[in-house]
């Protein structure tokens, strides 16, 4: 079910009321921007996606259903944006040579040791999730970061809903295996 | 999930905390705004112009009607043809012909000295449509 203060914004830009979007964009550009950054793994690139993704919904919000959940819409026209512009620019293979040591390579002139650890967190993630292929990178993100259930990713994602438990699996298992070298890589290092 | 599935994803998931989600940079909301307002704009100017096509169809119409109806006295026919033929020939409008003096059995048709200011008119008509649509398009 779409959020009653979407069905009352998308029904004022659909009266004409363009300037009414801005609070959909709101409301939604943070997982937009979030879903589109972790499958391109690029923020200038993840920014332009969802920008995109936020007018291609601009422009087809008349055919948008009001019985369905506009986020699940939305995020369907984010994952499916961000996974044919990753697959026209295929970038290299990172190495784990390319990842950081440890925390300390985050610690800055204004960053405590906590904020360096998170950092340091993140960017495993990070590089973790560029180690796998775009459609597993989707699926992680829309089960972990936006903690959707398989219904939910299988319409964003038209994946059958078995199929989704299979990928996920496996993309869980080498994300795993990533942050588990990253590690050991960070233990050999303190040694 | 069996049991060591559940241990993947609970490691997993101290990893990914809620901190860990990427925020859309500033000025997101209002990049997009500004480019919905073009579009908007764009869209806007897309239906003005196709609104003012309705003005040179609709003179085009006139015009042909009224060579139609000129040619149609000017072949003699007395015979009714239409209700603009009646009433130009009501008007009793005789068309002087042309006649080059020195060009002695070259007689120009009585017509085409008519055609030509005609399409001098439109041409000169559709210069001042042009300016108009120029001047509004640099408004926009």
């Amino acid at each position: 079910m779409t959020y009653k203060g979407d069905i009352l914004y998308i029904e004022q830009v659909l009266a004409g009321n363009s300037n009414s979007f801005s609070y959909i964009v709101d409301r939604h550009k943070d997982k937009a921007f979030n879903l589109a950054f972790r499958i391109c793994g690029n923020r200038e690139e993840a920014e332009e996606i969802a920008q995109d993704s936020f007018m291609k919904a601009y422009r087809s919000l008349g055919s948008f259903k009001m019985k369905s959940s506009f986020a699940t819409w939305l995020y369907r026209i984010v994952y499916n944006t961000a996974i044919s512009n990753v697959r026209v620019k295929r970038k290299g293979v990172l190495s784990l040579e390319d990842f950081p040591a440890d925390a300390t390579d985050f610690i800055g002139a204004n960053t405590t040791e906590e904020e360096a650890e998170s950092e340091y967190r993140k960017s495993i993630i990070n590089f973790a999730l560029q180690k796998l292929n775009e459609e597993e990178r989707g699926l992680i993100t829309l089960f972990y970061f936006e903690e959707m259930d398989s219904d939910e990713i299988s319409e964003v994602t038209g994946i059958g809903k078995p199929n989704i438990k299979v990928k996920l699996f496996r993309a869980r298992q080498k994300m795993l295996e990533i942050i588990e070298k990253t590690e050991k890589k960070k233990f050999i290092y303190h040694e | 999930m069996n049991n060591p599935e559940k241990i993947k994803d609970d490691i997993l998931r101290q990893y990914i905390g809620p901190e860990s989600t990427e925020k859309a940079p500033e000025g997101f909301t209002a990049n997009i705004m500004s480019r919905i307002q073009v579009e908007t704009v764009h869209s806007k100017r897309a239906v003005y112009n196709s609104q003012n096509y309705r003005i040179p169809a609709l003179s085009v119409i006139v015009t042909v009607a009224f060579i139609a109806a000129v040619l149609l006295i000017g072949n003699g026919n007395n015979e009714s043809l239409n209700p603009v033929s009646d009433f130009i020939r009501s008007l009793k409008i005789t068309f002087p012909t042309f006649e080059i003096p020195k060009m002695k059995g070259f007689t120009l048709p009585g017509w085409f000295p008519y055609i030509f200011i005609t399409i001098l008119i439109l041409a000169l008509f559709d210069r001042s449509l042009f300016r108009l649509f120029h001047r509004d398009k640099e408004k926009l």
